[in-house]
C-alpha cells in the first residue's frame, strides 16, 4: 500500500516540475534566441571545417594574382602570394577549434582536479594552492603562454599546454567555490559514513556535482584559446606562416592593411570574430538563468 | 463582504500538465481559512496564483480572485492598494540580509502609508512591539542573521501588518520553526487576526496546526478540492476519502505509541 | 552497547567559545531506541554527528561494545557498524548517482563485495525497505521524498550495522508519509536487531518509536527516562514542549482560548544561532 501511494506522489511532483523539463530540445532552444545563434554558428563552422578543404584549392598553393580584392572568383580576395583566402581561413577551422577545445578541455580537467581537492581538504593545502592561483590570475594569460612557449619549445602540443596552463585558474575557483558549498550537504558526510576516503569523496562525489560552473567556462575559455592562438601567432610565436590559420592570416595581412589590401586581415579576423562570439553566446546562455 | 473569493481557480504548466483543477473558496474578515494537502497537491500553487507571484512556465488557466471584492485576477493591473501580504515557510530567506530588519518594516510603512521616513521608522518600531518582539527598538536594528527563525518570521508579520492587509497569505508559516516558537507565532497570528479582521489563508500539511487555528478547512488532493468545511466538523467526521487518509496518517502515530 | 560519557562538544565563535554539548552522558542497549529529543541549538545533531564519527568531541568519550571510537577507529571495522540517515533525503543522497550506485557503494566499500554480488544484494536491500527493484535504475530527484528516504536508509542498512544514527529522518516528510517510516523503522528493527539512536523534534514520532528517552536544551539533558518521560514529564522544560505540539483535539483550540483571555506571550527563548 506505501508503494502504491508514494509512487502517485511521484507522478504529481513530476507533474509539477515537468514544466521546462519534457519538452525537446529544439523546441527549448526556440526560447533561448543566443543559444540558437551560438550553436548555429558553430555547427556551421564545423561542416564547413569538415567538407570544406575538399571544396576549395589548395590553401598554399598560388591560385592567382596577388592582392586581388574579393570577387566571385575569390570570395575574400587573395593575399601577397596570390594564396586564396577564403581556401585558407576555411582550412584553419580544424585547427583552429582542435586547439580552442583541447585547451579548454585540458584546462578544465586539471583546474577543477585542484579546485576540488582545495576546496575539500581545505587548510594549508587550500592555502598553498590558492596563493599559486593568485600568483597564476597576477601575469596576463597571453603573457604567461608565450613565456611558457618560449621556455619549453614550440610545437602544437606544447601550445596547447601552455595556453591550457595559463587558464587554469579560473577552473580552479570556479570548482573550488562550488566545492565550499556543496561539500558541506550531507551527502557527502553520508559517503563518508559509507566508508569513501577522500580521493572517492573529492572525485566521485563532489566532482561531478561542482563541475557546473566549469562547464560553462569551457566555452568561454574556448573563445580565448582561438584568440590566444592568433595573438601569439600574430607575435610570431606558436603557429608560423604558411600554416593556414587565422592567427598568422591576420598578422600576415596586417601589413597590407596600410596599403588598402583590407581583405587580407580583415576576413580571418573577422572568422575569429564570429566564433569567439558563437562561443560565447552559448557560455553566457549556459551559465545564464538555468544555472 | 469576503476577504477573498477565488472562483473556478485552475492554474496548468506551459506543458499543459494541469496543477490545479475548478478550485472554488472564500474567506470572511476575521476568518482562518486551512488549505490542506500533501506535496504536490498545488497548495502552495494557489497561494501564489492568489498573490500574482505563479513561478515562470505556470499560469492561470481559468476563474477569479476577488479581494475585498475587487478583482485582481489581472496581475498587471494590480496595484500597492490591494492590501494583501505573504509571509513564507523560510523567514530568513524572505527577508533582505543587507537591511536592517527595522529599515525593512520601515520601508514597507512608507510604501503603504505614504508617510515620512521618520514618521515610518516610528511605525516600524510600534509594529515591532505589536507583533511582540522584546525591546523592539533594539530589534529594529538588527540584521535578519542575528535573529533567530522565530524572530523572523515575527518581523515578516510585522512587514505584513505594515500593509494593513485585508488578506494575509500565510505559506507554511511554522514548518522550519520549533515547536514551541510555533506555538507563539501560532498565537500572534490567531490574536493579529481577530484585532484587525484581515483574511487568513494558512497553507499546511499539520492537521494538529490546522484543528488549533483555522475556522474552515479546503482539503486539496492532486490540484482537487475533495473536501471543505468548518474545521472541527471536518476533522472529526470526514466524509470524504483521502480527508480520512490524512487524518488516518496523522494519528497512525498516536496509536502505535501507545500499542 | 552503546555508552557516552561526559560528551562534551565546544565550537568557537566571533565573540568566544560555544558549548554545543556540556557533559551529555547516556547508555543504549543493543535493540533499543533512544530518542534524543529537543529543539534547534540543543545539541542534539552534534550529539548525532559525534557517535557517527563526522564529528570529534571537544572531551568525554562515546564507546561503541567497549570501543572507544575516534577517527583512527573509524577507519577500521568500526564504520560498518556505525550507520546514518540524514534529515533532508535529497540532500544526502548524491544526486548525480542511481539508487543502485548509492546501495552498492557502501557494499563494496565496507564489505567488500564484487560488482556483481553487490548489484545482488542492492535487489534485497530494496526488498528490505519495500520499494520495487525496478527503482534501483532511477535517481533521487526522480523519486518521491518517501522513496528518497527509503533509499537512505537502505544504503545505511547495507553494511550490515549495529547501530544506526536516524537525524530527523521524518522532519522533511509530508505527515501522512511519516507514519510509514517509522513502521518501516520498528520492522527492520525487530528483523535485524539493530539499535536506533533516534534525534527528533518531533514529540510524536519519538513517543511511536522511543524505548528509553533524553531531553535536550542548550546542550545538557534536562530530562531522562523511558517512554512514558513522553506522557508524564517531570522537567519544567518537557512540559513545555509537550503542551506546544499541535494537536487535533478541540479542547487545545487556540481560537477559543484566545477569544475568552488574551494573555500575553512569552518571548523566544532561542538565541540567533
Amino acid at each position: 500500500m506505501s508503494t502504491a501511494n508514494t509512487s502517485a506522489n511521484t507522478s504529481a511532483d513530476a507533474g509539477a516540475t515537468a514544466g521546462s523539463g519534457t519538452r525537446g530540445w529544439p523546441a527549448a532552444l526556440l526560447h533561448r534566441p543566443f543559444l540558437l545563434v551560438g550553436v548555429t554558428i558553430v555547427g556551421i563552422l564545423l561542416v564547413l571545417g569538415l567538407v570544406g578543404p575538399f571544396l576549395v584549392d589548395d590553401p598554399s598553393a598560388r591560385v592567382a594574382e596577388p592582392f586581388l580584392a574579393p570577387s566571385g572568383a575569390h570570395w575574400f580576395g587573395t593575399d601577397s602570394f596570390g594564396r586564396d583566402i577564403f581556401a585558407r581561413c576555411v582550412n584553419a577551422i580544424w585547427l583552429d577549434l582542435a586547439i580552442g577545445v583541447s585547451v579548454a578541455v585540458l584546462a578544465m580537467l586539471i583546474g577543477s582536479a585542484i579546485g576540488v581537492i582545495a576546496g575539500y581538504l581545505g587548510g594549508l593545502v587550500d592555502d598553498v594552492i590558492m596563493r599559486c592561483v593568485d600568483i597564476l590570475m597576477a601575469f596576463p594569460g597571453f603573457v604567461l603562454a608565450m613565456i611558457l612557449l618560449v621556455s619549453i619549445g614550440e610545437s602544437l602540443p606544447k601550445l596547447a599546454i601552455a595556453l591550457a596552463i595559463a587558464q587554469v585558474a579560473p577552473f580552479v575557483r570556479l570548482v573550488r567555490a562550488k566545492v565550499l558549498s556543496e561539500r558541506e550537504l550531507d551527502y557527502v558526510a553520508a559517503a563518508r559514513v559509507s566508508g569513501a576516503r577522500w580521493p572517492r569523496v573529492a572525485f566521485r562525489h563532489l566532482l561531478p556535482n561542482s563541475i557546473r560552473p566549469a562547464a560553462v567556462q569551457l566555452t568561454l575559455v574556448c573563445g580565448y584559446s582561438i584568440l590566444n592562438v592568433s595573438g601569439l601567432a600574430y607575435l610570431g610565436v606558436g603557429i608560423h606562416p604558411p600554416t593556414a590559420e587565422w592567427g598568422v592570416m591576420v598578422s600576415e595581412g596586417a601589413a597590407n592593411m596600410l596599403t588598402g589590401q583590407w581583405w587580407t586581415a580583415f576576413f580571418p579576423g573577422l572568422l575569429i570574430a564570429i566564433t569567439v562570439m558563437a562561443l560565447h553566446f552559448i557560455g553566457d546562455d549556459l551559465g545564464g538563468d538555468r544555472a | 463582504m469576503s476577504r477573498l473569493v477565488v472562483e473556478n481557480l485552475g492554474i496548468a504548466t506551459a506543458a499543459g500538465n494541469r496543477i490545479l483543477d475548478d478550485v472554488s473558496f472564500d474567506i470572511a474578515p476575521g476568518e482562518i481559512v486551512g488549505l490542506v494537502g500533501e506535496s504536490g497537491s498545488g497548495k502552495s500553487m494557489t497561494s501564489y496564483a492568489v498573490m500574482g507571484i505563479l513561478p515562470r512556465g505556470v499560469h492561470q488557466t481559468s476563474g477569479r480572485i476577488l479581494v475585498d471584492g475587487q478583482d485582481v485576477t489581472d496581475v498587471e493591473r494590480r496595484s500597492v492598494a490591494c492590501h494583501f501580504a505573504m509571509i513564507f515557510q523560510n523567514p530568513r530567506d524572505s527577508l533582505n540580509p543587507l537591511m536592517r530588519v527595522g529599515e525593512q518594516v520601515a520601508r514597507m510603512v512608507a510604501l503603504h502609508q505614504g508617510v515620512s521616513r521618520r514618521d515610518a521608522r516610528v511605525q516600524a518600531v510600534e509594529l515591532l512591539e505589536q507583533v511582540r518582539i522584546a525591546q523592539p527598538a533594539e530589534a529594529a536594528r538588527k540584521y535578519p542573521h542575528q535573529l533567530s527563525g522565530g524572530m523572523c518570521q515575527r518581523i515578516m508579520i510585522a512587514m505584513a501588518l505594515a500593509c494593513r492587509p485585508r488578506l494575509l497569505l500565510a505559506d507554511e508559516p511554522t514548518t522550519a520553526l520549533d515547536v514551541t516558537v510555533q506555538s507563539q507565532i501560532l498565537d500572534l497570528m490567531v490574536e493579529l487576526t481577530e484585532q484587525i479582521q484581515c483574511g487568513v489563508l494558512l497553507v499546511t500539511h499539520d492537521l494538529g496546526v490546522v484543528a488549533e487555528t483555522c475556522d474552515r478547512v479546503n482539503v486539496l488532493n492532486h490540484g482537487n478540492l475533495v473536501e471543505h468545511g468548518p474545521a472541527m466538523d471536518l476533522l472529526h467526521h470526514p466524509q470524504h476519502e483521502y480527508t480520512r487518509y490524512l487524518l488516518d496518517s496523522a494519528r497512525e502515530l498516536e496509536v502505535d505509541g501507545r500499542a | 552497547m552503546l555508552e557516552i560519557t561526559e560528551l562534551r562538544k565546544e565550537y568557537r565563535t566571533g565573540s568566544g567559545v560555544l558549548a554545543a554539548l556540556d557533559g551529555v552522558s547516556a547508555t543504549l542497549e543493543k535493540g533499543r531506541t533512544l530518542a534524543v529529543v529537543g529543539e534547534s541549538g540543543s545539541g542534539k545533531s552534534t550529539l548525532g554527528a559525534i557517535v557517527t564519527g563526522l564529528e570529534t568531541p571537544t572531551s568525554g568519550a562515546v564507546t561503541i561494545d567497549g570501543t572507544t571510537i575516534d577517527r583512527r577507529a573509524f577507519r577500521g571495522p568500526l564504520r560498518r557498524r556505525v550507520q546514518t540517515v540524514f534529515q533532508s533525503p535529497l540532500q544526502s543522497l548524491n544526486a548525480k548517482f542511481k539508487v543502485e550506485t548509492t546501495l552498492a557503494e557502501p557494499l563494496r566499500l565496507l564489505l567488500g563485495l564484487s560488482k556483481s554480488e553487490a548489484s545482488a544484494r542492492v535487489d534485497e536491500l530494496l526488498d528490505a525497505v519495500h520499494l520495487p527493484r525496478e527503482l534501483r535504475h532511477r535517481r533521487p530527484t526522480e523519486l518521491s521524498g518517501g522513496q528518497q528516504q527509503r533509499v537512505a536508509i537502505a544504503r545505511a542498512l547495507a553494511p550490515e550495522p549495529d547501530l544506526v544514527v536516524l537525524d530527523e529522518p521524518t522532519s522533511g516528510l509530508d505527515q501522512s508519509i511519516r507514519g510509514r517510516i517509522v513502521t518501516l523503522l520498528r520492522e527492520l528493527q525487530a528483523e535485524r536487531g539493530l539499535s536506533y539512536v533516534f534525534i527528533t523534534h518531533d514529540i510524536d514520532v519519538a513517543q511511536a518509536i522511543a524505548h528509553d528517552v533524553i531531553v535536550m536544551q542548550h546542550g545538557r539533558i534536562v530530562e531522562r527516562g523511558g517512554r512514558e518521560v513522553l506522557h508524564t514529564p517531570q522537567h519544567d522544560y518537557t512540559r513545555r514542549l509537550l503542551a506546544a505540539v499541535p494537536s487535533l483535539d478541540p479542547a487545545r483550540r487556540r481560537r477559543a482560548a484566545h477569544a475568552t483571555s488574551p494573555t500575553p506571550l512569552p518571548h523566544d527563548e532561542e538565541t540567533a544561532p
